[in-house]
């Protein structure tokens, strides 16, 4: 069953088309969304989050149509949304900022709405940090505030934007905790610019260019692109796609010839997503 | 201690205490026997744990709760003694337009403006006409939107009405603000003109919410004041010597008119309140 359905959906500025006629089709499971800066990942989050509405286009999300008031207050009650950036009210503690979300979520029954705040910051693993200031926290933590009101109710349908930046090593792998459970059953799309957070959670990948969906398919098809195309060699190669001196002193390439003496390896999401982008780029020049 | 005790606790007495249901007499009379008997005490533990949630966790639930959500602030008490729903008054406590530097930027333009209006004579007045009905509408720009809210983008996506929420906060805005500006306004030497822009402010407000429909609350807010300000000039005739005509009593069924038709675009427009200052 499809759960997100968008279908030639454009978002348009004056002549300017930031996204598309884009189509797509998302499943409960945690789905990236790669691409470059301005690629129209945060417009289409925008979209899906139903705080801004496309240009034209149709969008079914969750059985409902959030171009329409009913449908936009249908899909709200099963949304959880991390914009790219997140403020805070003055002299909010991540407590008091996630029960002022959850207040307008409709918990309106105070110790149940209490009882959500707490599970979620826990979560999270802000529970210690609750009563602080949210303006004494570090970038992290108050990123993981962000994210707490996010996770609210269990909703059917997390979009988040960027939910990994600031986060140390282990906040990360607790992050990737939580969202691959929550993408049990929940449909979970993240815009991201790790490439290593959609290998280690997505089971999808989109890759979104110039407004455009330039790739979508699993993540295992997406590395399966690259294989053969990604070298260990002692020297540089300039005309490679993608070099670089790794740890070891040797280089790692990426690109279609391989360099003299070059020794194949396995390629990972990253290596595919230059290439993708690569090809993007030759096709645009041709 | 021992535990050599010739009678325990009777059973209902001892579910009565777990429970919290005896009286402080028997409770303590309770505690004193479960000290020495070893046995009164294993049936208390094994009662304390009831549905898989212990009482020390239920304690610590009630601790943590007290701890983490700090007593709502006076006004926000206050708001939910006069019949306000809980949620609704912390939603409305949260907007930046009730905190204290914004009263206290009120009053501190309000007394400059009384202050200018009273030493000086028709240009004093035309300052006091233009700043006290924009007074609200700052309000309200500071009450709801992208600028005023730093979630704003979190709170839009969420299935509260913002409709609901603006109108609430506008009332708000004007519950706090209108006093003030009133008795700023009697205090001014010209008798009725110190209440006679109550109308076009209530315009302003209006026209506020029917713009940001289709604009940011800010902006709507920004357009509105310079109109405002424009519609005062201009009032006024040469030389800026007549600013009491933009509020004279001819011109009351104009702003009850403008009130009225811009409520009604609030009504019917209501669902566009929540993107992101764009026409939708």
């Amino acid at each position: 069953m499809t759960d997100i359905a968008l279908t030639g959906v454009t978002k348009s500025y004056g002549s300017t088309h930031v996204l598309d006629s884009v189509d797509l089709e998302l499943h409960a499971g945690v789905t990236g969304l790669l691409g470059p800066n301005g690629a129209g990942k945060t417009t289409l989050l925008r979209i899906l989050a139903t705080v801004l509405a496309p240009t034209s286009g149709q969008l079914c999300v969750l059985g409902n149509d959030p171009t329409t008031a009913p449908g936009r207050t249908a899909c709200r009650r099963r949304l959880g949304y991390l914009p790219q950036e997140t403020g805070f009210p003055r002299g909010f503690t991540p407590f008091a900022f996630v029960n002022y979300i959850a207040a307008l979520k409709e918990w309106t029954d105070r110790e149940a709405r209490h009882d959500e705040v707490r599970r979620v910051l826990d979560q999270v693993g802000l529970s210690e940090l609750s009563t602080k200031k949210l303006r004494r926290l570090s970038g992290g933590q108050r990123h993981r505030a962000a994210l707490a009101q996010a996770l609210i109710g269990d909703p059917d349908l997390l979009v988040l934007d960027e939910p990994t930046t600031g986060l140390d090593p282990e906040q990360r792998a607790s992050l990737r905790r939580v969202l691959s459970a929550a993408g049990h059953d929940a449909v979970v799309l993240l815009a991201t610019h790790q490439t290593e957070d959609v290998a280690a959670l997505c089971e999808r990948v989109i890759v979104l260019d110039g407004g455009r969906v330039r790739w979508q398919g699993t993540v295992t098809e997406l590395v399966a692109t690259a294989i053969g195309r990604v070298w260990l060699a002692d020297e540089a190669q300039p005309g490679a796609l993608a070099s670089w001196r790794t740890g070891t002193g040797r280089f790692h390439h990426v690109g279609h010839a391989p360099p003299a003496g070059a020794e194949l390896v396995e390629p990972s999401v990253e290596d595919a997503y230059l290439l993708l982008r690569g090809t993007a780029a030759d096709v645009a020049v041709a | 201690m021992t535990s050599h005790h010739t009678w325990h606790l009777d059973e209902d007495l001892l579910r009565g205490y777990v429970g919290g249901t005896v009286d402080g007499a028997h409770a303590s009379s309770v505690e004193q026997h479960v000290l020495r008997c070893v046995a009164c005490r294993t049936r208390v533990n094994a009662l304390v744990t009831v549905s898989g949630t212990s009482m020390l966790d239920d304690v610590w639930i009630r601790v943590a709760d007290d701890l983490q959500s700090p007593r709502p602030p006076v006004t926000e008490r206050v708001l939910t003694r006069i019949g306000l729903a809980a949620d609704d008054a912390l939603l409305l406590w949260s907007a930046p337009a009730f905190k204290a530097p914004w009263l206290a930027a009120t009053v501190a333009t309000l007394a400059f403006a009384t202050l200018a209006a009273s030493i000086n004579d028709q240009r004093g007045l035309m300052f006091f006409l233009i700043v006290a009905p924009l007074l609200p509408v700052a309000g309200v720009a500071l009450a709801y939107g992208p600028m005023a809210d730093p979630a704003f983008e979190v709170a839009a996506a969420t299935p509260y009405s913002a409709l609901r929420l603006v109108l609430l906060r506008t009332v708000a805005v004007l519950a706090t603000t209108l006093p003030l500006a009133v008795a700023a306004g009697l205090l001014l030497p010209w008798t009725g003109l110190g209440v006679a822009w109550l109308a076009p402010s209530l315009a302003c407000v209006a026209a506020t919410l029917a713009a940001s429909t289709w604009v940011t609350v800010s902006r709507a807010a920004v357009c509105v004041g310079v109109l405002w300000t424009t519609v005062v000039a201009l009032a006024s005739g040469p030389g800026f010597l007549s600013p009491e005509v933009a509020v004279d009593l001819a011109t009351l069924p104009i702003y009850a008119l403008l009130t009225l038709a811009a409520l009604a675009v609030v009504w019917m427009r209501g669902g566009h309140l929540n993107h992101l200052g764009e026409p939708s």
